[in-house]
């Protein structure tokens, strides 16, 4: 039930972006939901269970996406995934300052794995540097955002009595 | 039964460390099974039936959200309306706003209706295509694609990917996935956009090509070196010959000629494009062109 909860809401986010943005023009700025619930899912949830709900909350980025390559973010927060789930063994990565900056380094990779798969699978794809420069802006908005947005992803387990989850504190 | 034993052995031993092994084999089947999706969509361009299937219910939930918005805007606007009533003299104030929210609903409707009438005019002008209306409800997040999702009335028309897509003010681009009754339109300034277009009234062919910045609302004219100069403001229209967008139909114009680029054979321009589509919730659909 819990993770029916992680990945409606996301579903709910990254719909109300993708239709709201382009009526209020902020486009470009637009939060990485999938990221900061894939750092979430990572630092709250066991292996197996987080290293799915990373995959599944990609895929549902990707199909709500018009125009993306399926499976580009699946793929993505899959292999973010092992990095933060490593990271979250030595440091609560939910502490609002380290989560901006893990947020933004993370973002970064993204930006790098984005441009290694339009290489690989798109026939036409962009430099690296006009990749990072596009993605900047989103960045920076989830960087800044992201500790607001797991705030509201920890609602989720409010009621759970598994002191074994780290919540924002 | 001795043989048969020595047949099941190598069976046994591989489910044994299937077993034994799911964990690892089920993150790297997992990991793989997007590499293989995206692999088939770059090569063949398309989603396949699963695409077309999340397509199909995930458009479904975002035009559920478009209405929504849409509808949660009106209350807004008449929440903000009242709020200012109570600041002044109540009742003058109210139906001052009240008036003034009609004037604007009316100006809103007069600004859809002249955008609808071109749209039919357009409709009649060119009876040579067959047009189904849609509606814009959701635009691309990432800066990758510039691509809009739509919601398409289909009256029965079957929506294909490769179909042109227009506004009243001119071309839009052409769908690149569709599924009940939604569709995917990659908008001509997507990188990936190539349009065979020609300078109307000089007979100057060319190509314009997607500039990969939506924002800029530009794409590139591609001529051969051996054209003569364009001069600024030129009117590009599209050409037919690339045989997936019909004759005729208004790209967008020549803007500072000065600053064409000498690329390759060719000599780029820039072309500012005739149809907005961040101002643009209405759209036709190219379903069939006639010859």
């Amino acid at each position: 039930m819990r993770y029916f909860y992680l990945l409606g809401g996301s579903a709910l986010l990254i719909g109300l972006q993708s239709t709201l943005f382009r009526g209020l023009g902020f486009v470009p700025y637009s939060i990485d939901v999938a990221l900061v619930v894939t750092v979430y899912c990572s630092a709250t949830s066991g292996f197996l269970a987080g290293f799915y709900c990373s995959i599944a909350v990609g895929l549902i980025e990707d199909m709500l996406t018009p125009g993306a390559l399926i499976g580009m973010n699946m793929e993505i927060m899959g292999l973010l995934f092992f990095f933060v789930y490593a990271l979250s063994k030595r440091m609560n990565v939910l502490r609002p300052l380290v989560l901006s900056v893990v947020v933004l380094l993370l973002s970064l990779c993204k930006g790098f794995l984005v441009f290694i798969f339009g290489i690989l699978f798109v026939k036409d794809p962009m430099s690296l540097p006009t990749t990072l420069r596009f993605l900047l802006p989103q960045m920076l908005t989830t960087s800044l955002l992201s500790p607001l947005l797991a705030l509201a992803l920890s609602l989720v387990d409010r009621h759970r009595k598994d002191h074994s989850i780290r919540t924002l504190r | 039964m001795h043989r048969r034993n020595l047949l099941l052995a190598p069976i046994l031993i591989v489910v044994a460390l299937i077993v034994r092994y799911r964990v690892v084999l089920s993150v790297v089947i997992s990991l793989l099974l997007p590499l293989v999706m995206m692999f088939i969509q770059g090569r063949t361009g398309e989603s396949g039936v699963g695409g077309a299937v999340a397509l199909g219910f995930f458009g479904r939930i975002q035009n559920a959200i478009s209405l929504v918005f849409d509808a949660s805007s009106n209350i807004f606007q008449e929440y903000v309306a009242l709020v200012h009533t109570k600041q002044e003299n109540k009742a003058l104030r109210e139906e001052n706003e009240r008036l003034l929210g009609e004037a604007l609903r009316a100006k809103q409707v007069l600004v859809e209706n002249e955008q609808l009438r071109k749209l039919l005019g357009l409709k009649e002008k060119r009876k040579d295509l067959v047009f189904v209306p849609a509606k814009v409800i959701g635009a691309e997040i990432s800066p990758f694609f510039a691509v809009v999702r739509v919601v398409v009335k289909t009256e029965g028309e079957n929506i294909e990917a490769g179909m042109p897509v227009i506004a009243h003010t001119g071309l839009v681009g052409r769908i690149v996935r569709a599924s009940s009754g939604f569709a995917d339109v990659m908008l001509l300034t997507d990188k990936k956009s190539k349009v065979s277009v020609e300078v109307l009234g000089k007979g100057i062919l060319g190509v314009a090509v997607g500039t990969g910045k939506p924002e800029s609302q530009k794409v590139k004219l591609q001529v051969s070196q051996a054209e003569p100069p364009i001069e600024a403001g030129a009117t590009i229209i599209t050409s037919g010959h690339d045989r997936v967008f019909p004759r005729g139909i208004e790209v967008g114009y020549v803007v500072q000629p000065e600053n064409r680029r000498i690329v390759g054979p060719f000599v780029e321009y820039d072309v500012v494009l005739a149809a907005n589509i961040a101002g643009t919730d209405t759209l036709l659909v190219v379903t069939k062109q006639g010859d």
